[in-house]
Formats: C-alpha cells, structure tokens, sequence
C-alpha cells in the first residue's frame, strides 16, 4: 500500500501545571489518505483540538507534544525546524477554525490578511495576490469579493467571516484541511451551507480533509470516515456508514444513541449519556469508558482495551468486547445481509 | 465621526476652563501673595505695599480677577509678571519651546527603549532576559529621576566628557550641539517613561500573543516572530496609546526637577522660580499651560485611537 498522506503514530500531548504534568492526548495513532474525509467526533475535552494543533505542531506551552510522530507523506513533522515547519503551516496542512472572529485579526483588512496567507507560500505580486484572494473568496461563497475584500473582521457576519477563514486556508492549496468545528458557532442553516462548501472544495481540489465536530449528523453529511475520541484516546474508527449501522464500542453506541434522543427530545441538553466525560489527569484506569459503560466487565477496569480490527482499512475498536460484538455483528449480518 | 471629534474637542475645552478656575482660586487661598513673598522690604510701609497690592489688583475680588486674566488669556496675553519686565507670554514663550522639545524625546527616548524591549520580552515570555527587563523597568519606576540624572551626569559628562553636563542650545542655532545638550535629560526623562510603558506593553502583549489570530497567523505560514511584530504588537499598541498618553501627560511634573537638575531653560524652571516668587501670572499660566498640555495629549491619544481602529472608526460612524 502507498504511504498515507498523513500518518500519526503514537502521539500524546502533555500539560505541566502546580499538580503536575497531565497527559489529555495519550498515544494518539491513525492515518489519512489522500483525498480522503475523516470526521473526528467526541464529546467536549476529549482532546479534538488538541490533535488538531498538535499536527500543526502550534500546542502553546505549558503544553508540549511529549511523544510519537507524525509523518506528512512520510516526513516527520516532529523533526522539522521551525522554518521548515512554517512552510507545512497553511502551505501543505491548512487549518479552519471554530470561531472565526476571534481567528482573524480585528484591525487588519481581509485583503491583508488574506494576500499575506497567499504571498507566504508563492512568489507573486501583491496586485497578483489580491486577484488570487478575490477568486478564493468567491470559491468560498463571499458574495461581492472585489468589494467587500478592503473591509474588517468585524464588518462581516459570523457565516460570512468563516467563509472568509475558509479562503484564506484556501491560500495555498494545501492538501489537507483540518476544520476545527468550523461550523459550531454558526446558525442550522449557516451550518448546512458551509458543510456543502467544504464538501464541494474538498471534491474539487482533491483535498483531504479532518472534520472536527461533536455534530455526528453533521459527520455523516460529510465524511467517508469516522473516529471517536474519548479520554484523549481514539476509541473507534471505521467507514461511515459501517459506524452509523454498527458502531463496536459501546461509546459509540452511547453517542448515536444520545443523538436520536436528542433528535426525538425538543428540550435538548448535551447530558445524554449519562455520567460525564473524565477529564485529563483523572482519566480512569483501564478502558477510560469503564465506569460510564453498561456492558463493562472487571477486565475492563484493569487493564486497557487491546485495539481490536474490526473489517475494514484502519477500521478498529478499542475495546475488551469487541471482538465478542464484532462476531455478534457478524453473526447478524449472516442472517440479515447487508446490501 | 465628525461628531465624536467635536463632542471631544468641547470636553477638553471644558476639563480646560475648569482647570483654569482651580488654578486660579488655588493660588489665591493658599497663604501669602506677590508682595508679602518679598518679606517687608526696607523703606516699605504698610500703607506702600497697601498702595502696591492696590496697583497690581490684588485688592479686587477673586471673581473680578479670574475674568480679567480670562480675558486675557482668551486673547493670548497672559498678563504681566510682577517681577520681571517681560510679560508672561514673553517668558512663556522663550521657555516653551525647550520644554516642548525635552518631552517629545524623552517620549521618543522611552519608546525606542520599552517598544523593542516588550518585544524581545514576547518572544521568549519567562525567559531571563524577561527577568532582566521586567526588574529593569521595576527599577525604572523605584528610581528618583534626579538621582538617575546625577548618575548620567557623573558618568557620562564627568567622567567620560561625551556630553555637557547641562544647559543649553536652540536647535536653531547648532542642532549637532543641540542634541548633545538634550542627550542626558532626554535619556533620564526617557527611562521615566520607558518603565511603566515597558510594563504595560509587555503585559498587553503576552495577553495578545495568546489569542487566536496569533495562531491563525502562525497556522498561515509565519514564523513567529513575525507573528508578534505583526499581528500581535498592532493590537497590543492600542491600549498602550493611551496609557503612553496618561505617562506623558503626567511626566510634566517629574520635567520640573529634570529641567533644574539640566540647567534646562523650560517652563519647569520658570514655574519653580515663581512659586517662591508668588508671581501669580506667570505660575497660572504655567500650570494653566500644562494643564493644557495633558488636555492636548489625551485629545491627540483618542483620535488616534479612533483613527487607528477600525473597530472604535465604525463605532463612531453608527
Ligand atoms: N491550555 C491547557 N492547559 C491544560 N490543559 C489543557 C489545555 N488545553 C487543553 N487541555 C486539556 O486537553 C483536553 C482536551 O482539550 P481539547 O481542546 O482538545 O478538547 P476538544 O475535544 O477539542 O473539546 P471541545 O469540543 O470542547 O473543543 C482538555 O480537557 C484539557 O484537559
Ligand atoms: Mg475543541
């Protein structure tokens, strides 16, 4: 098999505070391949962004990447110097970010901002540039580019700036795109158009692109793959459709089932699992999920869950069950068989 | 916009009247006045000096007083000193120009220094050259400004000859000599501002190197270094504005041991000559002056603010 465009192996991210050194992202491992979208859900902590900024190696002190590698096609960003880095950062690895108006400068113009992003990784002209950033605008969905380019961050509305955030990560056509819950602070609707965008550019550009959501509807819409993280740790990972029909750990099977109760409950509140998500430092011993599962056994307080595959390229399932409901599955699926 | 300009330009009119009338009836109550300053003069009865407070106006009513010198003042005559044979505007005027240009480089001095120090200081938050400034500027501000003069001069004049140890020359004249002569007063002037500016940039910008464009500029392909010069030192600079301004405004008082440490010809040394002196209308139109001064600089500060971000542009114009 080629080498994946992105490939993270064993990486963990620790904080030093007063208590001590925590570790909220633990041996984190999975690969992308070109082109392809991986939707990475979880509940809130469960260490999304902390991934996100650990490939882009931008984690701020206190915190620090304590372990792994992460290799672009094959080249381990971990061991780049700081100008080498800087060439991956919006040239090959672009990120989109979750709040958009707090993500662009307030007191420089859109078309500052945006030629400096375009001017970083080509020689061209600032005139040049500035024609190259109306175009990406108007790719991205901002009506009346060439106008509306020499305005501020905070003359735009939030849909229009994230679209905004979204050109500029355009800048340099980078092969991967990590969107860091890009539409959770927009409105339903807002959130539906910009999914399609970036669904429609990914298509476009042949870009792979890292999906960073707690909005499973809004993974299925969108992405090929899905991972889970729970407790800075992937859970499960499989084809989208394959998670959504038959998600092997049992957190998996919380979430989903948490969404269609949300769905069925108008009074909507994000405790529809019950317990709450352990926080770094505390993480439980064993499977971090133990004390929340409904089908954990003593094993799974002790010792931590082998990763099970589960069928299919990069499939698996962290967990001391899922070989058992992996055959269940099985089992179903030879009664019932899937289309 | 153009009514914000306006509503603060009527504002610092206003703090100016206002500061006037203290001026004013301050120095009519505390005790003493032009003629008993001079201590009984031989040859002097009491009905002479009676006769004199009478020619001067002195035995007029506050009020009557205030709007005479108002009125003068409004057409650009301060009035006469009691002592000299020049008029208040003529010593103001000789002295102005000095004092003007003693503050702007010590400004200037004070920002070359906490500027590029608050910088390197985001560079490496913590680090110990963080250490070495942050006391540096602890001390800055602990010092006597004279003492620091005295140290400059000791060293720098005394016992090395690069500058005179005061006085002065009109850039006029010789501007190589006139620099030479403003050199140390500037620098101590300066390290006065540079501190608590120091201070201030240097917690604005830790505070802004955290937020999210600075990473949005580091994720676009900057080193970062050039993320703190560029993205993050902008915004850090607007609040600093107007904090350099209150520092400014208020280094008008520390110009006046300065200027006398300097043998500095400026309205710092005009004005503690008339306070011994009682000399109404010169020490009101000195302070009145530099009342003026912090008036001006605060109004340039926030139309420079104004003009400067976009934000507070658009908050205007709505
Ligand atoms: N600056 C920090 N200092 C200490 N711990 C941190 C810091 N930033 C993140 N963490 C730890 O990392 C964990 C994961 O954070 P992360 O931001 O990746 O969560 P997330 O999955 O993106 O959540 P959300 O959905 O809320 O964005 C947090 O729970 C916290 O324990
Ligand atoms: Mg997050």
């Amino acid at each position: 098999m080629s080498v994946p465009l992105l490939s993270v192996r064993g990486l963990s991210v620790a904080f030093r505070d007063r208590r001590g050194e925590t570790l909220p992202l633990r041996e984190v491992s999975f690969d992308l391949r070109a082109g392809q979208r991986l939707a990475l859900v979880g509940e809130s902590g469960s260490g999304k962004s902390l991934t996100a900024f650990a490939i882009m190696r931008l984690i701020r002190p206190p915190g620090r990447i304590a372990s792994g590698e992460i290799l672009l096609e094959g080249r381990d960003l971990l061991g780049l110097s700081a100008r080498q880095m800087a060439a991956v950062r919006g040239g090959e690895i672009a990120m989109i970010y979750q709040n958009p108006l707090s993500a662009m400068n307030p007191v420089q113009t859109i078309a500052h901002q945006l030629v400096e992003a375009i001017r970083r990784h080509s020689a061209v002209s600032k005139d040049a540039a500035r024609r190259r950033a109306i175009d990406l605008l108007g790719e991205a969905g901002v009506p009346d580019a060439a106008s509306r380019i020499g305005s501020y961050p905070h003359q735009f509305s939030g849909g229009m700036l994230q679209r905004v955030v979204i050109a500029m990560a355009l800048a340099a056509d980078p092969k991967l795109l990590i969107a860091d819950e890009a539409t959770t602070a927009l409105d339903v609707t807002t959130q539906a158009r910009i999914v399609d965008l970036l669904a429609r550019i990914v298509d476009d550009r042949g870009a792979a692109i890292m999906f960073i959501t707690h909005d499973l509807g809004v993974a299925a819409a969108l992405c090929d793959d899905v991972q889970v993280m729970y407790a800075g740790r992937i859970v499960e990972r499989a084809e989208a459709r394959r998670f959504y029909e038959h998600p092997i750990h049992p957190y998996s099977e919380a979430l989903l089932e948490a969404v269609c109760r949300l769905d069925a409950e108008p009074d909507r509140r994000l405790t529809a699992i019950p317990g709450n998500p352990p926080l770094a430092g505390a993480f439980p011993s064993g499977c971090a999920f133990h004390p929340r599962c409904p089908h954990a056994v003593p094993i799974c307080a002790e010792q931590a869950p082998p990763r099970v595959p589960t069928g299919g390229p990069g499939w698996f399932a962290e967990c001391h069950l899922g070989r058992e409901r992996l055959d269940g599955l099985t089992l179903a699926d030879a009664k019932e068989p899937l289309p | 916009m153009m009514r914000f300009v306006i509503r603060r330009v009527a504002v610092s009119v206003l703090m100016l009247w206002l500061a006037s009338v203290v001026i004013f009836v301050t120095l009519r109550v505390i005790p003493g006045d032009p003629i008993a300053a001079r201590g009984t003069l031989p040859g002097f009865t009491a009905e002479q000096m009676a006769q004199l407070r009478h020619e001067l106006g002195l035995d007029r009513s506050i009020l009557a007083q205030y709007l005479d010198w108002m009125s003068g003042v409004l057409r650009g005559d301060f009035g006469q000193s009691f002592f000299s044979d020049f008029s208040t505007t003529e010593l103001i005027a000789t002295r102005i120009v000095p004092s003007v240009e003693l503050a702007l480089m010590a400004t200037l001095v004070g920002l070359l220094i906490a500027v590029p120090a608050a910088v390197a200081i985001a560079l490496r938050p913590h680090s110990w050259l963080d250490r070495v400034l942050s006391s540096g500027a602890a001390g800055g501000m602990a010092v006597p400004p004279f003492w620091l003069g005295i140290l400059l001069v000791a060293f720098l004049s005394i016992e090395l000859g690069w500058f005179p140890t005061r006085g002065y020359v009109p850039f006029v004249e010789d501007p190589l000599e006139n620099l030479r002569f403003v050199a140390l007063p500037a620098v101590t002037m300066g390290v006065v501002v540079a501190a608590p500016v120091l201070r201030f940039l240097r917690a604005a910008l830790l505070d802004v190197t955290r937020s999210d464009f600075v990473r949005t500029a580091e994720g676009k392909g900057l080193l970062w270094h050039e993320a703190v010069v560029r993205h993050a030192l902008p915004n850090a600079l607007m609040p600093t504005l107007t904090f350099v301004g209150m520092v400014v405004g208020s280094m008008l008082g520390g110009i006046v041991v300065i200027e006398y440490v300097f043998g500095w010809p400026g309205l710092g040394a005009l004005a503690v000559d008339s306070v011994g002196k009682r000399d109404y209308a010169v020490l009101q139109g000195v302070v009145l002056l530099a009342a003026a001064a912090f008036v001006l600089t605060s109004l340039v500060v926030d139309l420079l603010s104004v003009v400067i971000d976009p934000r507070l542009r658009d908050q205007m114009s709505t």
